[in-house]
């Protein structure tokens, strides 16, 4: 599972070439037909197709199927530190930076990605709607507790972030995989409606776990069927059942390895689920800092798009890429930069966010190109 | 130490493991859980031992898994420790510091007639932990007086928090018995899924009253029913009184009598004024206009209590002040024996 050769990896299910434009549906569609099997995502399909389903034979969940990273320090520099000396520099870089970003606005991506979407009332009901409506009463309650609860998720995203090196230690996978991994994460949340937040909330569970325990690649998949299987029972008024993460993997995996896999991440995360999001921090700024619907929803897309390359987004707080998501939305359809009111709540200034900005900056406009395409069908999705 | 060691000393310990535990008697069934109380052999405290069975068809529950992720980062005077989680294949153990009583049984205890001292720092209390967590983006969503736990000393913590996230309420436990609607707020039910800190502040309103006047307010048996007992005191809401109203669908199906609002002070006649206009913020049509439990904590009903207890660490009891004391309840019988049948049934829904 998901354990194709590394370079047979970017070749994208469909084939060489890109996915039609009418959206992921075609492609499920055409997997459809072949497999009997609606629904049936991409990587389980294929893999199925390569015979790695061998590793689904191997004895369950056990931990002898992971190994044991000793824990080190982290070794992370704090990213902020050290720009001071350099404080005019960066701030005209940042000021060429800000401008190129305005100049050199990716039409065609932009067009794809966005506009549709607004067309499309259906989109809203995954990205807009459902955030509109946990909105609605946070609003009302602005003045009493939002700043507090501000505060919290920043001491909480800290608490709840994985390692940025893992993968240099994880002998089997790579980030690539990581990034197939959470491509299909994408669809699988398209496919059952579920919650942004939740495939958020997945990818940092899968990360986490990731940080401590070694994982073969046969088992990848499976870290994370279990992580999203989590995301949805902590998140979800309806979460999907263990049988439909099942089916999902196309019985890559049984039921049985799902539930044992729950339990082993929830054992190595200690039951700490309430992991901040970018998702979380998004929704936060758009309350101190009123904008509109296309705005939000770049945003939004934006933030999901970092999920896919731990490398470079791993090295980033939620905090710092939901403020890079922000300002890179608002510049570019509004020409609007880091507001001053949301520089004052988060302490972030746009210096701050510009190595994350830059990064986020290079990944949009190259978003047409990436492997993994199901954020930006899944944004512009008609449905 | 590195945190994997850290975790296996502990487990060393003992911490994580059934054995540690001694089950004694059962002390309820809930939705999802059964509670036993037992002794740890490590400290010889007594504990709540609140077991979740793992239904071998969809693994841990969704109710478990929010309680014990959200519960492990509330840490504070006024909300119940959870001290250790046992999991293995068959079940989900959650270990709490044990206290005595619930509200209810405490307020049975007395006869339902509690000092209007006490009634005041309880609901100082409830205020206290509720703020915690709504700082903490955490609601409660089922606060009632069987969630209140009090000890010897007068501290009452915040249990359960099983619904802490869930969207829809559930009307029946897995043993069909009913949940209870007397403390849910008329927005949840006339169906309302839109969530926010003010959903939890009804209820408080509900508890205040009971405690002060020795009988639930609200004390429905439908949702119909509910809202006509609401309605009947507070007034029947229209689109002045609650804007928005006449465009809900099910309340126009209801279609309830047109019911004046009745003065509260003659249903709570031992409360003052203070408490009477408090209780008013907390019984608001419009959740939007519910005041917050941080804003209660400062409000003139609170006054008598002096100052420092609005400084305390989060930590700290409240009787860590020496001002602040229990009085002794004008009505209260020893009931030092919970044996007898009808103390038994008041601990039923402890905890849940």
């Amino acid at each position: 599972m998901l354990a194709g050769q590394e370079n047979q990896e970017n070749v994208p299910p469909g084939g060489k070439a890109p996915p039609p434009a009418a959206g992921t549906r075609v492609a499920l569609g055409l997997l459809r037909g072949a497999q009997q099997r609606p629904g049936l995502p991409p990587q389980a399909a294929r893999s199925g197709g390569e015979g790695h389903g061998a590793a689904a034979g191997r004895p369950v969940g056990g931990q002898q199927a992971f190994t044991i990273h000793v824990d080190e320090p982290d070794g992370e520099q704090r990213r902020r530190g050290g720009s001071a000396t350099q404080k005019e520099e960066a701030t005209l870089g940042l000021r060429a930076a800000v401008c190129a970003l305005g100049e050199r606005r990716p039409l065609a991506p932009l067009g794809n990605a966005m506009e549709l979407s607004f067309d499309s009332p259906s989109i809203m009901d995954i990205s807009i709607t459902s955030e509109a409506e946990e909105k609605k009463p946070n609003v009302n309650n602005v003045p009493d507790y939002i700043s507090d609860i501000h505060t919290y998720l920043r001491e909480m995203e800290v608490k709840c972030k994985p390692k940025m090196g893992y993968m240099k230690k994880q002998p089997d996978i790579t980030n690539n995989m990581r990034a197939i991994l959470v491509d299909w994460l994408v669809e699988v949340g398209e496919e059952y409606k579920l919650q942004n937040e939740t495939l958020h909330l997945a990818v940092n569970y899968i990360d986490r776990f990731l940080s401590s325990m070694s994982v073969l690649r046969g088992k990848l998949q499976l870290v994370g069927t279990a992580a999203m299987l989590l995301a949805s029972k902590f998140e979800e008024i309806y979460p999907p059942e263990v049988a439909e993460f099942v089916y999902i993997t196309d019985d890559t995996y049984t039921k049985k390895q799902v539930l044992r896999m729950e339990h082993l991440i929830l054992k190595v995360l200690s039951f700490d689920l309430a992991a901040p999001t970018i998702n979380q921090f998004l929704t936060q700024y758009f309350l101190h800092q009123q904008t509109n619907a296309k705005v939000e929803s770049l945003s939004m897309y934006l933030g999901e798009l970092s999920l896919i390359d731990a490398d470079p987004y791993l090295k980033y707080l939620p905090s710092v890429i939901a403020a890079a998501a922000f300002h890179l939305a608002g510049y570019t359809i509004t020409g609007q930069t880091w507001p001053e009111s949301l520089c004052k709540i988060t302490g972030y200034t746009l210096e701050d966010i510009k190595p994350c900005l830059m990064d986020l900056h290079k990944t949009y406009l190259k978003a047409a190109e990436h492997t993994q395409q199901s954020i930006r069908e899944k944004y512009k999705s008609t449905k | 130490m590195s945190r994997r060691s850290r975790r296996a000393s502990l487990s060393e310990i003992g911490f994580g493991k059934m054995e540690t535990y001694i089950k004694l008697e059962k002390l309820g069934e809930g939705t999802y859980a059964t509670v036993y109380k037992g002794r740890s052999k490590l400290t010889e405290n007594l504990v709540a031992l609140k077991e979740i069975r793992l239904e071998h068809e969809e693994g841990a529950p969704c109710t478990a898994i929010r309680e014990v992720s959200l519960l492990k980062d509330l840490k504070h005077a006024n909300i119940v420790t959870l001290h250790d989680i046992v999991h293995t294949d068959k079940s989900l153990t959650l270990v709490f510091e044990y206290l005595d009583k619930d509200l209810k049984q405490y307020m049975d205890d007395c006869g339902n007639i509690m000092s209007m001292h006490n009634v005041k720092l309880f609901l100082y209390q409830i205020l206290r932990g509720l703020a915690y967590c709504h700082r903490r983006k955490v609601l409660h969503r089922d606060l009632k007086p069987q969630n209140l736990l009090i000890n010897e000393k007068g501290e009452l913590k915040l249990a359960d928090f099983g619904l802490a996230r869930a969207k829809s309420v559930p009307t029946k436990t897995y043993s069909n018995e009913v949940v209870t609607l007397w403390y849910r707020p008329p927005d949840v039910l006339l169906g309302s899924s839109e969530y926010s800190t003010q959903i939890d502040m009804w209820g408080v309103g509900c508890i205040f009253f009971e405690m002060a006047s020795g009988r639930p307010l609200f004390p429905g048996s439908t949702v119909e029913d509910e809202l006509h007992l609401i309605f009947r005191l507070l007034g029947t809401p229209c689109q002045e009184t609650w804007p928005g109203i006449s465009s809900s669908d099910e309340f126009r199906n209801y279609n309830f009598p047109k019911y004046k609002p009745q003065p509260l002070i003659n249903h709570a006649p031992r409360l003052d004024t203070e408490g009477i206009e408090l209780i008013a913020k907390f019984l608001q049509y419009e959740s939007k206009k519910r005041i917050s439990a941080e804003e209660a904590m400062k409000h003139a009903y609170f006054r008598s209590l002096g100052t420092r207890i609005h400084t305390l660490p989060e930590s700290v009891s409240i009787f860590s002040l020496k001002e602040i004391q229990l009085q002794k309840d004008p009505g209260f019988r020893n009931s030092t024996y919970p044996e007898t049948g009808h103390g038994k049934n008041r601990r039923q829904s402890m905890l849940f």
